[in-house]
Protein backbone atom coordinates (compact mmCIF):
# COMPACT_ATOMS: atom_id res chain seq x y z
CA UNK A 1 0.00 0.00 0.00
CA UNK A 2 1.83 3.64 -1.08
CA UNK A 3 1.63 6.25 1.02
CA UNK A 4 -1.71 7.91 -0.72
CA UNK A 5 -3.79 5.09 -0.06
CA UNK A 6 -2.55 4.87 3.68
CA UNK A 7 -3.31 8.50 4.03
CA UNK A 8 -7.00 8.02 1.96
CA UNK A 9 -7.61 5.01 4.09
CA UNK A 10 -6.79 6.71 7.19
CA UNK A 11 -8.56 10.30 6.32
CA UNK A 12 -11.87 8.34 4.90
CA UNK A 13 -13.72 8.32 8.13
CA UNK A 14 -12.92 11.53 9.10
CA UNK A 15 -13.74 13.06 6.26
CA UNK A 16 -17.24 11.24 6.60
CA UNK A 17 -17.64 12.24 10.43
CA UNK A 18 -16.85 15.44 9.37
CA UNK A 19 -19.40 15.76 6.20
CA UNK A 20 -21.78 13.92 9.04
CA UNK A 21 -21.21 16.54 11.27
CA UNK A 22 -20.89 19.47 8.90
CA UNK A 23 -24.50 18.53 7.81
CA UNK A 24 -25.80 18.34 11.20
CA UNK A 25 -24.72 22.26 12.29
CA UNK A 26 -26.03 23.42 9.06
CA UNK A 27 -29.17 22.11 10.65
CA UNK A 28 -28.88 22.81 14.27
CA UNK A 29 -28.28 26.53 13.52
CA UNK A 30 -30.85 27.18 10.93
CA UNK A 31 -32.98 25.96 14.05
CA UNK A 32 -31.36 28.55 15.89
CA UNK A 33 -31.87 31.03 13.00
CA UNK A 34 -35.46 30.30 12.98
CA UNK A 35 -35.90 30.54 16.49
CA UNK A 36 -36.35 26.60 17.39
CA UNK A 37 -36.74 26.33 21.21
CA UNK A 38 -33.00 26.00 22.71
CA UNK A 39 -33.14 22.53 24.40
CA UNK A 40 -35.75 20.81 22.60
CA UNK A 41 -35.58 18.75 20.17
CA UNK A 42 -34.44 18.91 16.94
CA UNK A 43 -35.20 17.49 13.81
CA UNK A 44 -33.63 14.88 12.71
CA UNK A 45 -31.42 14.72 9.13
CA UNK A 46 -30.11 11.84 7.12
CA UNK A 47 -27.41 10.62 9.22
CA UNK A 48 -27.37 12.74 12.54
CA UNK A 49 -28.43 9.21 13.98
CA UNK A 50 -24.67 7.99 13.17
CA UNK A 51 -23.18 11.44 15.19
CA UNK A 52 -21.61 10.57 18.31
CA UNK A 53 -24.12 12.06 21.15
CA UNK A 54 -21.24 13.73 22.86
CA UNK A 55 -20.72 15.99 19.76
CA UNK A 56 -24.38 16.66 19.47
CA UNK A 57 -23.95 17.99 23.71
CA UNK A 58 -21.12 19.91 22.88
CA UNK A 59 -22.86 21.53 19.57
CA UNK A 60 -25.49 22.15 21.52
CA UNK A 61 -23.54 24.13 24.59
CA UNK A 62 -21.62 25.78 22.09
CA UNK A 63 -24.62 26.95 20.28
CA UNK A 64 -26.01 28.39 23.48
CA UNK A 65 -22.29 29.48 24.96
CA UNK A 66 -20.98 31.27 22.37
CA UNK A 67 -23.08 34.02 21.59
CA UNK A 68 -22.59 37.65 19.14
CA UNK A 69 -21.59 40.36 21.66
CA UNK A 70 -22.21 43.71 20.64
CA UNK A 71 -19.62 46.30 21.33
CA UNK A 72 -20.50 49.60 23.51
CA UNK A 73 -22.77 52.28 22.17
CA UNK A 74 -20.29 54.81 23.22
CA UNK A 75 -17.00 53.15 20.92
CA UNK A 76 -19.42 52.45 17.81
CA UNK A 77 -20.21 56.08 18.00
CA UNK A 78 -16.15 57.14 18.28
CA UNK A 79 -15.59 54.80 15.31
CA UNK A 80 -18.13 55.94 13.44
CA UNK A 81 -16.93 59.62 13.47
CA UNK A 82 -13.60 58.30 12.63
CA UNK A 83 -14.70 56.87 9.62
CA UNK A 84 -16.80 59.61 8.75
CA UNK A 85 -13.53 61.93 9.48
CA UNK A 86 -11.42 59.37 7.59
CA UNK A 87 -13.94 60.11 4.15
CA UNK A 88 -13.04 63.45 4.87
CA UNK A 89 -9.28 63.69 5.17
CA UNK A 90 -10.02 65.19 8.47
CA UNK A 91 -7.29 64.96 10.81
CA UNK A 92 -8.84 62.52 14.03
CA UNK A 93 -8.67 63.19 17.45
CA UNK A 94 -6.85 60.88 19.45
CA UNK A 95 -5.81 62.17 22.58
CA UNK A 96 -6.85 65.26 25.01
CA UNK A 97 -5.73 68.52 23.24
CA UNK A 98 -5.98 66.99 19.78
CA UNK A 99 -7.95 68.77 17.31
CA UNK A 100 -11.84 67.41 16.65
CA UNK A 101 -14.38 68.02 14.61
CA UNK A 102 -16.84 70.38 14.87
CA UNK A 103 -20.31 70.86 13.10
CA UNK A 104 -22.01 74.28 12.77
CA UNK A 105 -25.01 74.05 14.78
CA UNK A 106 -27.90 75.18 11.72
CA UNK A 107 -29.93 78.72 12.78
CA UNK A 108 -32.89 77.26 13.53
CA UNK A 109 -31.55 74.46 15.60
CA UNK A 110 -32.58 73.53 19.08
CA UNK A 111 -30.23 73.81 22.23
CA UNK A 112 -28.44 70.83 22.61
CA UNK A 113 -25.88 68.95 20.99
CA UNK A 114 -26.53 67.85 17.36
CA UNK A 115 -26.52 64.59 15.86
CA UNK A 116 -22.54 64.57 14.74
CA UNK A 117 -21.87 67.01 16.91
CA UNK A 118 -18.65 66.14 19.49
CA UNK A 119 -19.99 66.65 22.65
CA UNK A 120 -18.00 66.72 25.60
CA UNK A 121 -18.87 64.71 29.03
CA UNK A 122 -16.03 65.09 31.27
CA UNK A 123 -12.42 64.10 30.08
CA UNK A 124 -14.09 62.51 27.23
CA UNK A 125 -15.26 63.63 24.25
CA UNK A 126 -17.87 61.69 22.19
CA UNK A 127 -20.04 61.81 19.48
CA UNK A 128 -23.40 63.02 19.50
CA UNK A 129 -25.62 59.79 19.30
CA UNK A 130 -27.75 59.03 16.13
CA UNK A 131 -26.17 59.49 12.53
CA UNK A 132 -25.55 63.23 10.99
CA UNK A 133 -27.87 63.86 8.05
CA UNK A 134 -25.75 65.24 5.07
CA UNK A 135 -21.79 64.71 5.79
CA UNK A 136 -20.80 67.50 3.73
CA UNK A 137 -20.75 70.18 6.14
CA UNK A 138 -16.61 70.97 6.67
CA UNK A 139 -16.09 70.03 9.97
CA UNK A 140 -14.53 72.69 12.11
CA UNK A 141 -11.71 71.79 14.51
CA UNK A 142 -11.72 72.82 18.30
CA UNK A 143 -8.83 72.52 20.47
CA UNK A 144 -10.52 71.39 24.23
CA UNK A 145 -6.73 70.97 25.53
CA UNK A 146 -6.13 74.56 24.26
CA UNK A 147 -9.36 75.71 25.63
CA UNK A 148 -8.92 74.81 29.02
CA UNK A 149 -5.05 76.03 28.62
CA UNK A 150 -6.81 79.87 27.42
CA UNK A 151 -9.16 79.44 30.32
CA UNK A 152 -6.19 78.57 33.33
CA UNK A 153 -4.58 82.04 31.29
CA UNK A 154 -7.25 84.15 31.47
CA UNK A 155 -8.10 83.04 35.35
CA UNK A 156 -4.39 83.76 35.83
CA UNK A 157 -4.88 87.65 34.45
CA UNK A 158 -7.81 88.52 36.19
CA UNK A 159 -5.82 87.32 39.28
CA UNK A 160 -2.89 89.43 38.71
CA UNK A 161 -5.34 92.63 37.91
CA UNK A 162 -7.11 92.03 41.34
CA UNK A 163 -4.52 91.73 43.49
CA UNK A 164 -2.71 94.70 41.61
CA UNK A 165 -6.23 97.21 41.65
CA UNK A 166 -5.68 100.47 42.91
CA UNK A 167 -6.03 100.65 46.54
CA UNK A 168 -5.02 97.44 47.62
CA UNK A 169 -1.73 98.24 50.26
CA UNK B 1 -2.96 59.14 8.82
CA UNK B 2 -4.29 58.23 5.05
CA UNK B 3 -6.85 60.47 3.51
CA UNK B 4 -9.54 58.36 1.64
CA UNK B 5 -10.07 59.85 -1.42
CA UNK B 6 -13.24 59.35 -4.05
CA UNK B 7 -13.00 56.31 -5.70
CA UNK B 8 -13.69 55.67 -9.38
CA UNK B 9 -17.15 55.27 -9.84
CA UNK B 10 -18.76 51.79 -10.35
CA UNK B 11 -15.54 50.14 -11.24
CA UNK B 12 -15.03 47.69 -8.70
CA UNK B 13 -18.67 47.47 -7.60
CA UNK B 14 -19.46 46.34 -11.40
CA UNK B 15 -17.70 42.28 -10.25
CA UNK B 16 -19.77 41.84 -7.42
CA UNK B 17 -21.21 39.22 -7.88
CA UNK B 18 -25.16 38.67 -7.54
CA UNK B 19 -25.25 36.92 -4.41
CA UNK B 20 -23.73 39.15 -2.08
CA UNK B 21 -26.57 40.46 -0.35
CA UNK B 22 -24.45 43.86 0.42
CA UNK B 23 -23.92 44.17 -3.24
CA UNK B 24 -26.29 47.65 -3.92
CA UNK B 25 -24.16 48.96 -0.20
CA UNK B 26 -20.85 47.91 -1.45
CA UNK B 27 -22.05 49.74 -4.76
CA UNK B 28 -23.16 52.78 -3.12
CA UNK B 29 -19.99 52.90 -0.96
CA UNK B 30 -18.03 52.82 -4.03
CA UNK B 31 -20.12 55.74 -5.13
CA UNK B 32 -19.96 57.85 -2.52
CA UNK B 33 -17.46 56.49 0.56
CA UNK B 34 -20.08 58.56 2.98
CA UNK B 35 -22.34 55.57 2.31
CA UNK B 36 -19.96 52.98 3.81
CA UNK B 37 -21.53 53.50 7.06
CA UNK B 38 -24.60 51.24 6.64
CA UNK B 39 -21.32 48.36 5.90
CA UNK B 40 -20.17 49.91 8.96
CA UNK B 41 -23.77 49.43 11.00
CA UNK B 42 -24.35 46.42 9.94
CA UNK B 43 -21.00 44.58 10.55
CA UNK B 44 -19.62 46.14 13.43
CA UNK B 45 -20.85 43.61 16.09
CA UNK B 46 -20.11 40.59 13.79
CA UNK B 47 -16.55 41.96 13.60
CA UNK B 48 -16.52 42.83 17.26
CA UNK B 49 -17.80 39.70 18.18
CA UNK B 50 -15.43 37.50 15.88
CA UNK B 51 -11.76 39.89 17.56
CA UNK B 52 -13.55 39.93 20.85
CA UNK B 53 -13.55 35.67 20.93
CA UNK B 54 -10.03 35.94 18.89
CA UNK B 55 -8.53 38.37 21.80
CA UNK B 56 -10.80 37.53 24.93
CA UNK B 57 -10.62 40.81 25.87
CA UNK B 58 -12.48 44.28 25.19
CA UNK B 59 -9.82 46.42 25.13
CA UNK B 60 -7.90 44.34 22.33
CA UNK B 61 -11.73 43.52 20.31
CA UNK B 62 -11.83 47.70 19.48
CA UNK B 63 -8.39 48.24 18.91
CA UNK B 64 -8.84 45.67 15.86
CA UNK B 65 -12.36 46.53 14.84
CA UNK B 66 -11.33 49.83 14.37
CA UNK B 67 -8.34 48.85 12.44
CA UNK B 68 -10.12 46.75 10.46
CA UNK B 69 -12.87 48.69 9.44
CA UNK B 70 -10.58 51.34 8.69
CA UNK B 71 -8.52 49.23 6.10
CA UNK B 72 -12.11 48.65 4.54
CA UNK B 73 -12.95 51.15 4.16
CA UNK B 74 -9.04 52.48 2.45
CA UNK B 75 -9.19 48.97 0.52
CA UNK B 76 -13.03 48.94 -0.84
CA UNK B 77 -11.25 50.19 -4.20
CA UNK B 78 -9.72 47.33 -4.81
CA UNK B 79 -12.61 45.06 -3.53
CA UNK B 80 -13.37 42.77 -6.39
CA UNK B 81 -15.73 39.85 -6.67
CA UNK B 82 -13.25 36.99 -7.60
CA UNK B 83 -15.91 34.27 -9.02
CA UNK B 84 -14.23 31.44 -7.70
CA UNK B 85 -16.68 30.79 -4.20
CA UNK B 86 -18.53 32.84 -1.69
CA UNK B 87 -16.06 35.89 -2.01
CA UNK B 88 -18.89 38.47 -0.73
CA UNK B 89 -17.93 41.65 0.85
CA UNK B 90 -18.77 39.71 4.38
CA UNK B 91 -15.34 37.38 3.66
CA UNK B 92 -13.66 40.12 2.23
CA UNK B 93 -14.40 41.88 5.35
CA UNK B 94 -13.38 39.27 7.98
CA UNK B 95 -10.27 38.66 5.98
CA UNK B 96 -9.19 42.02 6.68
CA UNK B 97 -10.31 41.22 10.78
CA UNK B 98 -8.30 38.28 10.60
CA UNK B 99 -5.21 39.63 9.29
CA UNK B 100 -5.66 42.87 12.04
CA UNK B 101 -6.15 40.06 14.75
CA UNK B 102 -2.91 38.47 13.69
CA UNK B 103 -0.38 41.55 13.52
CA UNK B 104 -2.18 42.33 17.08
CA UNK B 105 -1.12 39.12 17.93
CA UNK B 106 2.11 39.66 16.76
CA UNK B 107 2.45 43.32 18.21
CA UNK B 108 0.87 41.77 22.05
CA UNK B 109 4.36 41.60 24.44
CA UNK B 110 3.09 38.22 25.31
CA UNK B 111 -0.24 36.26 24.51
CA UNK B 112 -2.76 36.61 26.85
CA UNK B 113 -5.29 33.86 28.07
CA UNK B 114 -8.77 34.35 26.93
CA UNK B 115 -10.76 32.49 29.87
CA UNK B 116 -10.68 35.26 32.51
CA UNK B 117 -12.10 37.98 30.60
CA UNK B 118 -14.47 36.10 28.52
CA UNK B 119 -15.65 34.51 31.71
CA UNK B 120 -16.24 38.31 32.95
CA UNK B 121 -18.21 39.34 30.04
CA UNK B 122 -20.78 36.75 30.88
CA UNK B 123 -24.05 38.47 32.23
CA UNK B 124 -25.19 37.91 35.67
CA UNK B 125 -27.60 36.16 36.21
CA UNK B 126 -31.07 37.37 37.26
CA UNK B 127 -32.11 34.54 38.83
CA UNK B 128 -29.43 33.22 40.52
CA UNK B 129 -30.66 29.94 41.65
CA UNK B 130 -32.19 28.88 38.33
CA UNK B 131 -29.62 30.35 36.40
CA UNK B 132 -26.01 29.52 38.22
CA UNK B 133 -26.01 26.22 36.43
CA UNK B 134 -26.36 27.88 32.47
CA UNK B 135 -23.97 30.44 33.53
CA UNK B 136 -21.25 27.54 34.71
CA UNK B 137 -21.80 25.67 31.74
CA UNK B 138 -22.06 28.69 29.60
CA UNK B 139 -18.11 29.17 31.31
CA UNK B 140 -17.21 26.29 30.92
CA UNK B 141 -17.80 26.16 27.25
CA UNK B 142 -16.27 29.16 26.65
CA UNK B 143 -12.99 28.46 28.57
CA UNK B 144 -12.92 24.72 26.41
CA UNK B 145 -13.21 27.05 22.93
CA UNK B 146 -10.51 29.04 24.49
CA UNK B 147 -8.12 26.22 25.12
CA UNK B 148 -8.41 25.19 21.21
CA UNK B 149 -5.68 25.38 19.17
CA UNK B 150 -6.04 28.89 17.14
CA UNK B 151 -7.20 27.48 13.96
CA UNK B 152 -9.69 25.11 15.16
CA UNK B 153 -10.87 27.83 17.72
CA UNK B 154 -11.23 30.32 14.49
CA UNK B 155 -13.13 27.79 12.72
CA UNK B 156 -15.76 27.40 15.70
CA UNK B 157 -16.35 31.05 16.15
CA UNK B 158 -16.81 31.68 12.15
CA UNK B 159 -19.31 28.18 12.64
CA UNK B 160 -21.26 29.44 15.65
CA UNK B 161 -20.59 33.03 16.12
CA UNK B 162 -21.01 34.19 13.01
CA UNK B 163 -22.98 31.28 11.85
CA UNK B 164 -20.99 31.14 8.06
CA UNK B 165 -21.01 28.42 6.10
CA UNK B 166 -18.57 25.92 5.56
CA UNK B 167 -17.38 27.96 1.94
CA UNK B 168 -17.67 31.09 3.59
CA UNK B 169 -15.16 30.14 6.78
CA UNK B 170 -13.07 28.26 3.78
CA UNK B 171 -12.53 31.59 2.01
CA UNK B 172 -11.97 33.80 5.51
CA UNK B 173 -9.50 30.98 6.32
CA UNK B 174 -7.56 30.18 2.72
CA UNK B 175 -8.38 26.37 3.74
CA UNK B 176 -10.34 23.75 1.72
CA UNK B 177 -13.78 23.21 2.56
CA UNK B 178 -12.72 19.83 3.55
CA UNK B 179 -10.16 21.16 5.52
CA UNK B 180 -12.53 23.27 7.44
CA UNK B 181 -15.33 20.46 8.20
CA UNK B 182 -12.26 18.30 9.32
CA UNK B 183 -11.12 21.47 11.59
CA UNK B 184 -14.54 22.02 12.74
CA UNK B 185 -15.22 18.64 13.23
CA UNK B 186 -11.90 18.01 15.30
CA UNK B 187 -13.02 21.61 17.35
CA UNK B 188 -16.00 19.81 18.48
CA UNK B 189 -14.26 16.74 19.73
CA UNK B 190 -11.98 18.47 22.00
CA UNK B 191 -14.86 20.62 23.30
CA UNK B 192 -16.76 17.42 23.94
CA UNK B 193 -14.17 15.60 25.52
CA UNK B 194 -13.54 17.91 27.34
CA UNK B 195 -17.30 19.20 28.78
CA UNK B 196 -17.89 15.43 29.35
CA UNK B 197 -14.30 15.51 31.49
CA UNK B 198 -15.36 17.94 33.77
CA UNK B 199 -18.84 16.58 34.49
CA UNK B 200 -17.06 13.20 35.18
CA UNK B 201 -14.97 15.45 37.39
CA UNK B 202 -18.14 16.96 38.76
CA UNK B 203 -19.92 13.87 39.24
CA UNK B 204 -17.01 12.73 41.43
CA UNK B 205 -16.61 15.60 43.75
CA UNK B 206 -20.71 15.35 44.54
CA UNK B 207 -20.00 11.50 45.26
Amino acid sequence: MTFGETLAEAWGPLREDAIQTDAYLEMLLAGATAGAAPTGDLPTVEGTALIDPALVGAARALRDALVRIHPSFRFEERLAGRLRAAVDGVALPRAAGDPIPFRSRPTDAAPGPIPGDVVAVGRLSVLAPSLPEPLDRLPRPVLIGGAIASGVSLAGVALVAWRRRPGRH
Amino acid sequence: MPVFGRMRRGAPADRIAVYDTDRAAVRAAGRDPRQFEALYRKYLPQVYSFAFYELGNHHDAEDVTERTFLSALAALPRFEERGDGPSTFRVWLFRIARNAISNHRRSLARRREAPAELADALPAPLDPEHLAAERESVARAWAAVARLPADRRRALILRFVEEMSTAEIARVMERSEGAVRVLVHRALRTVARELGARREGDARQRR
